[in-house]
């Protein structure tokens, strides 16, 4: 089944903020890392539209955790990578490897 | 002292957004306003949430308020022709707009065309050269399958109110009906065109969203 086996632009940058914080990952943390590294403002409601929609396609796992006071008594709503995903993220990875080497255009074109 | 975020922006958050509360999402901007105590930054983020979370739920919103403008600019014109067709305005130019006349013509095309095209521009958000070709052509389409739309306007209007005055109710219902369907037909022209475009503008695109409510 290929069906939609593909990701996005910011699906994968979603996906590699995800494997960059490790098991805590939430929204904010995630959607800090990707603030971070690029420099704009993410929406939180961003980042978990596509954590939803990565987790239908079962590249993601969550998790719901414990209510904190600090939240308002609401839990947290916790997300890891699945072998499904990882697998995906190397493929996404080789693609785009494989597409920018050789590029006069690009300064520094190596992956 | 724990500061609060804006009490309307919360309530917006826990009951229009798309698909029910989001225990998660709401729990996540708390704690972000909590470190930044920026209102116009948790106004934003729920607003974005509200509109952006679920694209069908953009796409409605999108067509809905495209509607609303396109019914607001047709039945307008027409309210705005039957009331001038009495004034002194029109007893001094005579007829409502002498079409015969290249000139008044040439007025007459764009008035029209702005409505289809205004929709549609409304409807695929994008001034793009693209969009703007097939909402012309959009447009066109109207003007060509209704042609008497073009040509006589006031006078199904007139007709109307004469009608009504004189209590001929099934004459005038028939009208009523004659100026829906004239002013359905640019806007059914104008969607179907924004549909068929595929425009894909600020990571909206309506193909993608059809394709995800179905799954």
């Amino acid at each position: 089944m290929e069906k939609r086996e593909y990701l996005g632009e910011f699906e994968l940058t979603v996906m590699l903020a995800l494997l960059r914080r490790g098991d805590d990952a939430y929204g904010v943390p995630i959607a800090r890392e990707i603030e971070a590294s690029s420099g704009r403002e993410v929406g939180i409601a961003s980042v978990y539209a596509a954590l939803e929609r990565l987790e239908r396609k079962g590249f993601l796992h969550s998790r719901k955790g414990e209510p904190t006071p600090e939240r308002g008594g609401r839990a947290k709503r916790f997300f890891r990578v699945t072998a499904l995903g990882l697998r995906q993220v190397r493929k996404t990875q080789k693609t785009l490897v494989r597409l920018w080497r050789g590029l006069p255009q690009l300064d520094g074109g190596q992956a | 002292m724990k500061v609060m975020p804006p009490a309307t922006a919360t309530w917006m958050l826990r009951h229009l957004l798309s698909g029910g509360r989001n225990e998660a999402l709401e729990g996540d901007l708390l704690e972000e306003f909590q470190r930044r105590c920026s209102a116009s930054w948790y106004w934003r983020q729920v607003l974005g949430a509200i509109l952006g979370f679920s694209n069908v739920l953009r796409a409605v919103w999108v067509t809905v308020s495209a509607l609303v403008f396109a019914a607001v600019w047709v039945y307008g014109l027409s309210v705005m022709v039957a009331f001038t067709a009495h004034s002194p305005l029109q007893m001094v130019t005579g007829n409502w707009i002498p079409y015969q006349e290249p000139g008044w013509l040439a007025v007459g095309i764009v008035f029209y065309l702005a409505a289809p095209l205004s929709v549609f521009l409304a409807v695929a958000r994008n001034l793009s050269l693209r969009a703007f070709t097939v909402g012309l052509g959009a447009g066109a389409f109207a003007i060509v399958a209704l042609p008497a739309f073009q040509s006589h306007l006031a006078i199904p209007v007139s007709y109307f109110f004469e009608y009504a005055h004189s209590k001929h109710w099934n004459v005038m219902l028939w009208l009523c009906g004659y100026q829906v369907l004239q002013g359905s037909m640019p806007l059914v022209a104008a969607i179907w065109a924004a549909a068929l475009s595929k425009v894909k503008v600020g990571g909206f695109d309506p193909q993608e969203a059809r394709s995800r409510a179905s799954e």
